[in-house]
């Protein structure tokens, strides 16, 4: 009997996975991508933004889609030069504004196709789409029959793709999940760990008789949390399908859960007609043109692999494997820290600064500088023009206001001598603090980097220590 | 001190910086008068408590472009302040208190500009009349028993009684210019973009924009060089370069290079109001005589555009007010399921009006009526863009009543929801098609017994809004227009 029904039925399944982006801050805010692992850290990365408070908006977040051209590049997709954000309107706890932000007739990508070994057999499966749009907030059932939310999820980026219906299998479905889950890690677009939930799959499921081309009603199976889940999941539908039609009955299109316990899948929502989503092109957000300077970003992560440009960065720049890390899985530090290299700097100097208060400040907003103006901070530092804190400072004021840092020097009143007096601002300081004086007089001599401090102060970071300690030695005559 | 308040911004701006005015007393007895009248008027929903002095020291830097500053005034309740109720003029908003401010509102305070309170509207500022509110309606200062025009009615109605030189308010199908019409106040709503929408509670965001109410252009002028900068919160925000509107607002215009549209479907007597309709030929006139070279235009689509305009905001509504669920926004939800609890926590949270968008839009966006309606409306909208812009190679600026009729008695309309749509007849083609324009007060008009304000509205092109404030602030002096309030205003002024 089990073999007549196997050689009269084939499986057909499609697969939609959901992958959330590994990119610093979430979709549409700058908050940071946190995994919430104790419901303590519940809430602790959100904003008005991912919140959903009235009056806000949303922003695009420019690493999520280069991360997306990066996958669409590799799958050999079609890139939409215009890329349309549009709600998906409908209600449930875990969505904050009421609607998903995603993507609907000009997703990122469209067309591809993914090959993948079905153990030694070379196999192909076609990509219909894969789409940019944020994941929800995540919602925790209490002992007690509440239930609790965390909004740190609420927000994140996710990219979600949609194969074609080319799978014939679970097996099949697991050596595809698997090739695109390695894709997705080795091009450092997403964590892609499913028990962790930041990958996730959800398959439809149909059969038909064997010989037949058609495509009868599918059902969608949720909630499926390991690849073994999956496998069980998928056969248990389709043996349950294959029953039905033998039965004489057809198959419902309908939302099924995978019920572990009893091996069987149950419906949990049966869809009349198609979900009507009610999607529309989000008006918050203009349409987003993929310029060739996008591309050319997502490019270069593609031609070389994350494990080539760390090993570049170690092996011939010298930099440490810690900091090559950092610079290497984000395109825009990769950017600066290329550009900077080639204009002469050490490579050291630049892994130095964009490692440092750069990742700080990319976390706290959006950058509004270029390579070329940390190139000239870094030159005129060089040239004695700016002492390290005040470079810093300049760097700051750029990135965040985008002027050029020739102009915040002269604004701040850096650069060439600045008419600063070390002596001058050294006697002041003496003058000013009698009691200090009288303890480093006393013979407390670490009293001195009270006055250090202060002459630092005064000078907006313009002195150097070393020198200002000796002159102010030289003042008191504490060396003879 | 009193017989200032009312006066214009940019008068007392300049004793304001000499000196001879302190302003950190003119700030308290604004205030102080917008308290003490307000129960007669109903425009406030909330009183900034914390601060009754600012105690600010003056800081005006002589070379700097001239700004809004050290000055009181009121925002519509839908813009986020921090630690000030924001209501949006909704009961499914009570109790709600951002953690933010607004961007336009920051730039306001950042120049040391008093934030009094928000201003009652229409809710969600959706209504023409401001009979929408959860607060009751605002009253006209100029007959206590009419509306003072809605959606931005509080921010209206107080600067005609001289509660606040200037108020916010938004503008999504003539919001502000209809209630600065009822109310004989200069209603200003710019080009879409050149605010930012950020921290503004949401009723469609295609066409709501931001703008002001003044006695004056040059106060908009004022207000516009505080408030609009770029804002990287804002996607559509399109902003790139400073202007100094109160600069070009105060240059002269050579009215004999003018060319003035005017639109024959909006001068027809039969949707016209007579003395509305006289006072707007009077100012045509008026134009003429000044050597501006008047040319009539045909807008003959003129019809679609409250449809259109009612589909496309309905849609967008029932999509941004989604958020309001019961979840964070609202009464404790009653029922035994989700559904059932969302139904409750809605039903009783929004208005009648509110309600019906709602529904509208959800109906239009679904799927067999998509394309019927809501795609539909959108070609219609892209039509009547570049209708406009046909005319706009004709004309430098379009001039038409800006509301069909006066100030009308509260409750007169209320059971006639399309009839109070058509109120709008003469503003939306302005959002629908990306424009600007300014209500400017031209005369009064007799109406059961009461004598109440008219207007004229001036309309330019896109990011023509330097232009516009020019032409609007010419034609006060040609026109010889001066603000004055309404008689009892005047008298408890002492003025």
């Amino acid at each position: 009997m089990a073999e007549t029904v196997a050689t009269k039925w084939e499986t057909v399944i499609g697969l939609e996975v959901h992958a959330q982006l590994n990119t610093r801050s979430k979709m549409y805010c700058s908050c940071a991508v946190v995994n919430t692992i104790e419901l303590e850290q519940a809430n602790t990365s959100v904003c008005p933004v991912c919140l959903g408070h009235p009056g806000t908006l949303p922003r695009p977040n420019r690493q999520a889609v280069i991360k997306a051209l990066t996958l669409g590049e590799k799958l050999g997709c079609r890139i939409n030069t215009v890329n349309v954000f549009a709600r998906k309107n409908y209600f449930y706890p875990d969505l904050p504004k009421g609607y998903q932000i995603s993507q609907y007739e000009l997703p990122v990508c469209e067309g591809g196709r993914l090959p993948y070994w079905h153990g030694e057999q070379a196999m192909e499966a076609g990509i219909v789409r894969a789409h940019l749009e944020e994941d929800t907030a995540k919602l925790f059932h209490m002992d007690d029959g509440t239930a609790v939310l965390d909004y740190n999820r609420g927000g994140v980026g996710l990219i979600e793709i949609v194969s074609e219906p080319d799978f014939r299998s679970a097996e099949q479905c697991v050596s595809y999940l698997d090739e695109l889950r390695n894709l997705l890690q080795k091009l450092g677009i997403s964590e892609a760990a499913m028990e962790s939930g930041n990958f996730r799959c959800e398959p439809n499921v149909s059969v038909r008789p064997l010989g037949s081309d058609e495509l009868r009603t599918k059902t969608e199976i949720k909630n499926l949390n390991s690849f073994q889940t999956l496998r069980r999941a998928v056969e248990a539908e389709v043996q349950r399908q294959i029953a039905v039609y033998e039965d004489g009955g057809s198959v419902h299109q309908a939302t099924m859960r995978f019920d572990d316990a009893k091996g069987i899948t149950v419906e949990m929502r049966r869809k009349e007609s198609a979900d009507d989503y009610r999607y529309f092109e989000d008006p918050d957000i203009p349409p987003l043109t993929i310029t060739s300077e996008l591309k050319d970003e997502a490019s270069t992560l593609v031609s070389s692999s994350w494990f080539e440009l760390r090993k570049l960065m170690v092996e011939t720049d010298g930099i440490t494997h810690e900091a090559a890390q950092t610079i290497s899985s984000d395109p825009i530090l990769h950017r600066f820290y290329r550009n900077c290299s080639l204009d002469g700097h050490s490579p050291k100097e630049v892994a130095n600064w964009v490692t440092g208060d750069f990742v700080r400040l990319l976390r706290e907003g959006p950058l509004h500088t270029e390579p070329g103006e940390l190139s000239a901070i870094l030159t005129m530092m060089k040239d004695g023009k700016l002492t390290r804190p005040q470079a810093r400072e300049v760097f700051e004021e750029i990135y965040r206001s985008g002027k050029a840092a020739s102009v915040v020097v002269e604004e701040k009143g850096f650069g060439a001598d600045g008419g600063f007096d070390l002596e001058a601002a050294c006697r002041e300081v003496i003058a000013r603090n009698g009691k200090i004086v009288d303890d480093i007089l006393g013979g407390k001599e670490t009293a001195i980097n009270a006055l250090l401090g202060q002459v630092m102060k005064a000078s907006r970071g313009g002195a150097n220590p070393a020198d200002t300690i000796a002159m102010i030695r030289k003042l008191l005559k504490l060396d003879g | 001190m009193r017989e200032l308040l009312a006066r214009t911004a940019h008068e007392l701006l300049a004793d304001v910086s000499s000196g001879e005015i302190d302003h950190n007393e003119l700030q308290e007895a604004q205030y102080a008068f917008a308290r003490e009248i307000d129960g007669e008027l109903n425009n406030f929903t909330a009183w900034d408590e914390v601060v009754e002095s600012q105690g600010w020291d003056l800081d005006l830097s002589p070379d700097r472009m001239q700004t809004f500053s050290h000055m009181p005034f009121a925002a519509k309740d839908l813009f986020a302040t921090k630690g000030l109720s924001t209501t949006s003029g909704s009961n499914i908003l009570k109790g709600y208190e951002p953690s933010f401010d607004a961007s336009i509102v920051a730039h306001l305070r950042q120049e040391k500009n008093h934030l009094m309170g928000k201003t009652n509207m229409d809710e969600f500022a959706m209504g023409s009349s401001g009979e929408n509110s959860a607060y009751g309606p605002s009253r006209n200062p100029w007959d206590l028993a009419r509306v003072a025009g809605g959606s931005s009615s509080g921010s209206a109605s107080a600067v005609a009684a001289c509660q606040s030189f200037m108020a916010l308010g938004t503008d999504t199908g003539g919001s502000i210019r209809i209630p600065a019409s009822f109310c004989g106040v200069v209603g200003y709503r710019p080009t879409y973009g050149l605010l930012s929408r950020y921290g503004m509670v949401a009723y469609s965001s295609s066409c709501d924009q931001a703008g002001t109410f003044t006695r004056c252009t040059l106060d908009a002028a004022l207000a516009m060089n505080t408030m609009s900068h770029p804002d990287p919160l804002d996607s559509t925000c399109r902003v790139t370069e400073r202007i100094d509107y109160y600069a070009d607002a105060r240059k002269p215009i050579h009215w004999n290079k003018l060319r003035v549209g005017v639109i024959s479907q909006f001068m027809d007597p039969e949707r016209v109001d007579n003395a509305v309709l006289a006072n707007c030929q009077r100012s045509i006139d008026i134009l003429r005589e000044a050597g501006a070279e008047i040319i009539e235009l045909d807008f003959s689509i003129a019809q679609y555009c409250i449809p259109a305009y009612y589909v496309i905001t309905a849609a967008e509504c029932s999509s941004n007010l989604a958020r309001y669920d019961g979840v964070r926004f609202g009464d404790e939800p009653q029922g035994d399921d989700l559904l059932e609890r969302y139904l409750d926590v809605r039903s009783r949270g929004f208005g009648e009006e509110v309600k019906r968008r709602i529904l509208l839009g959800t109906y239009v966006l679904s799927s067999g009526y998509f394309d019927a309606y809501y795609n539909r409306a959108r070609a219609m909208r892209g039509e009547i863009a570049r209708t406009m812009s046909e005319m706009f190679r004709k004309v430098d600026v379009i001039v038409c009543p800006t509301s069909p009729n006066v100030a009308f008695g509260i409750g007169e309309k209320a059971d006639d929801p399309v009839a109070m749509y058509m109120s709008d007849l003469f503003t939306v083609f302005v959002n629908l098609a990306g424009l600007c324009g300014v209500s400017m007060p031209n005369g009064f008009a007799d109406s059961d017994g009461s004598s109440l304000p008219t207007s004229i509205q001036f309309v330019c092109p896109g990011f023509h809004d330097s232009l516009l404030l020019r032409i609007c602030s010419q034609f006060e002096e040609l026109s010889a227009w001066r603000f004055t309030p309404p008689a009892w205003i005047t008298e408890k002024l002492g003025a």
